[in-house]
């Protein structure tokens, strides 16, 4: 796929009434994508009632169509699937940019099979070369970056929360909104959502309130090699153990303590990832930590470069040594 | 009920993946122990917890790879599948989601599948996307992130629990046959037993050889460019010296920080 193209579909995600922050961010990208080439964007907000959040949108300056389903389709994703395909064909984008959430991974590869696109997903930077656009992806667990090229004219790429800065909701020209029905779409009813919950993360917050988050990786290797950690965050001020998502999945740790892009968000004083690999899903909820210290038997492991401070080391023996060097000079006084 | 589960086989440990001379591609040592991709694991589990709950179930793994993929079948074999099959890659590199779903659905269509398991995303290649693919491709549903499977019930429908961000979860109801990109935490994937394991060793591993990458009428929808080791973002500085030495420094950047009690 050449960089020159004519048009660039924005899908957006919205809720109670709102862009959501990582839409605002695709906006951003679709502008960078703009200055390589000069494309038409323009944003689509499908839903039970989405010109609210269209109108928002347009005030960054984009031109929004909002497609309007009714209540009865809402439950019915393949369905809404449909109505994308059917809106895709008149909109005839050369680029279509999601957000690789779970919306996004959800509808995404299936919209690109129907339209003979190629998906590339989770893709975190978008460069030229050579007059083609390079699509930058991360590979094995973050380790390293793939420098991605399209064969198709059509490209869907979905893009990873926090990947751009979110777009300015005060332009100077409004985008324009405008309204779409639709209701002559083949229903398609072969998945149901039959309710929505919630498994409460957030009401715990003992992580927010740390001012040093203990984290454990994999590399620890067994659950009893927590209590190291444990000792060790028992010798610092206003601390918590937490861990990575496949720690949790084990029962090892409850869910409130899964630090990552399904779990939470923090941004402590310090952060210590202990044999933690450094997958995008781990770091978007840590990166903002304002120390970050991770100890990890490998050089390459991409945990170190996010880190402030890098420790080569196999974990439980190096935090073994630690506990015992803070509590001897603790009994000597100093 | 038939499942098929499609697995996909990873380096063990990942320290020792480099990058290829080449550039554009990475160097696995020959050396290299593989293991199941953890998603996949979670994924057969699923399958074989399904057997055991619904008489009748026949329970199948399939990874398109080389020959040597054997050793991760077994194990998927161990764990509660009846049958193993390899598609034989051809040893062709950077085979893209398009492509490998196109093969998976053609083996898929050979049977009589009413459910399809995928893991929800391969740590190497991470494009979590090859499951929606074949869905799209037989034609079928998906829900992607499944954590709980609740209810099978005999009308060909099933009741699954998918995740979406900050803790909410999507109670879904889907007509049969569908595909499942299955996420962990799940379930516990079992270790297989000896005798689980002496079993699967005993038994035939397919080899299908009449469905190639180069058959599949789609080609790369993509091609890499380069791999590179991931940009730094912050300063990284290394500490250095013995564990002690290291120690020490360690502590004394928590002093500055005054967080110790
Ligand atoms: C939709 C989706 C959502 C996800 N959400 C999250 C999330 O919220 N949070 C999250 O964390 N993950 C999440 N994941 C999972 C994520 O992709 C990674 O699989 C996970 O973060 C890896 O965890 P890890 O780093 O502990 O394990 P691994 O990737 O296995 O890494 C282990 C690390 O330990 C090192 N190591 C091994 N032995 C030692 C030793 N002896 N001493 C020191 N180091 C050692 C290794 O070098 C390696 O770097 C999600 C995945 C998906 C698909
Ligand atoms: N070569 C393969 N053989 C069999 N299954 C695969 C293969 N590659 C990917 N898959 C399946 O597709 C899932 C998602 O992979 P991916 O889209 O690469 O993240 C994996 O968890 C596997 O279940």
């Amino acid at each position: 796929m050449n960089s020159r193209l004519k048009k660039i579909i924005v899908i957006a995600e919205y809720s109670d009434d709102r862009p959501a922050q990582v839409t605002l961010e695709l906006i951003t990208c679709a502008r960078e994508i703009r200055k390589i080439a000069n494309a038409d964007i323009q944003a689509v907000v499908m839903g039970v009632r989405p010109e609210s959040a269209a109108q928002i949108l347009s005030l960054t300056g984009t031109d929004v169509v909002s497609i309007e389903i009714d209540v009865e389709k809402e439950q019915y994703p393949l369905f809404q699937r449909r109505i994308l395909e059917s809106a895709m064909e008149e909109l005839k984008p050369d680029i279509i940019i999601a957000a690789h959430t779970s919306m996004g991974m959800d509808f995404l590869p299936g919209l690109a099979v129907s339209m003979g696109a190629s998906c590339i997903t989770g893709v975190k930077k978008i460069t030229v070369e050579s007059g083609q656009f390079v699509f930058v992806r991360s590979v094995w667990n973050g380790k390293f970056d793939a420098m991605i090229r399209s064969e198709k004219a059509v490209t869907a790429v979905s893009v990873p929360p926090g990947s751009f800065k979110p777009a300015d909701g005060r332009a100077a020209k409004k985008g324009t909104v405008s309204l779409w029905k639709n209701s002559d779409i083949a229903e398609d009813r072969r998945i149901r959502i039959e309710s929505v919950e919630k498994k409460g993360a957030s009401s715990d917050s003992s992580l927010d309130d740390a001012d040093v988050i203990v984290s454990a990786g994999r590399g620890i290797g067994k659950e009893e090699n927590l209590e190291v950690l444990r000792e060790f965050a028992g010798l610092l001020r206003k601390s918590a153990v937490a861990g990575s998502r496949p720690l949790i999945d084990c029962g090892w740790l409850p869910y409130r303590r899964q630090v990552g892009v399904t779990g939470k968000t923090v941004s402590p004083k310090i952060y210590i990832a202990c044999g933690v690999s450094g997958s995008s899903q781990h770091i978007a909820g840590m990166a903002g930590s304002e120390t970050i210290i991770a100890v990890n038997t490998d050089p390459g492991a991409a945990i170190f470069n996010i880190s402030d401070f890098c420790v080569i080391e196999d974990v439980v023996p190096f935090m073994e040594a630690l506990v015992k060097l803070i509590s001897t000079s603790e009994s000597q006084g100093c | 009920m038939k499942i098929l589960v499609c697995i996909k086989q990873v380096p063990e440990h990942t320290s020792a993946v480099a990058v290829h001379a080449s550039g554009d591609r990475v160097e696995i040592p020959e050396s290299t122990k593989y293991r199941i991709n953890r998603f996949d694991e979670f994924a057969v589990e699923a399958a074989a917890q399904i057997k055991e709950s619904v008489s009748g179930t026949i329970v199948d793994v399939v990874t398109v790879g080389p020959k040597s993929a054997e050793t991760v079948i077994r194990r998927a074999m161990g764990m509660g599948a009846d049958h193993g099959m390899i598609v034989d890659d051809g040893f062709t590199d950077n085979l893209t989601p398009d492509v490998i779903s196109e093969i998976l659905a053609r083996v898929a269509r050979r049977s009589d599948y009413d459910l399809v398991f995928t893991g929800i995303m391969s740590e190497d290649e991470m494009n979590a996307q090859t499951g929606q693919m074949l869905a799209a491709g037989l034609d079928i549903p998906s829900a992607v992130g499944v954590v709980e499977i609740s209810r099978i019930g005999s009308d060909g429908d099933i009741q699954v629990i998918r995740e979406r961000e900050n803790g909410v979860r999507e109670r879904l109801s889907i007509s049969t046959p569908a595909v499942l990109t299955i996420q962990g935490g799940i379930n516990r994937p079992r270790y297989p037993a000896l005798s689980a394991i002496l079993r699967a060793n005993a038994k035939n591993i397919d080899i299908i050889s009449d469905i190639t990458p180069a058959m599949t009428d789609k080609g790369n929808d993509r091609s890499v460019l380069r791999i590179a080791p991931s940009a730094k973002i912050r300063r990284g500085k290394i500490l250095e010296g013995s564990v002690l030495q290291k120690a020490e420094k360690l502590i004394t950047i928590l002093k500055e920080r005054n967080v110790l009690i």
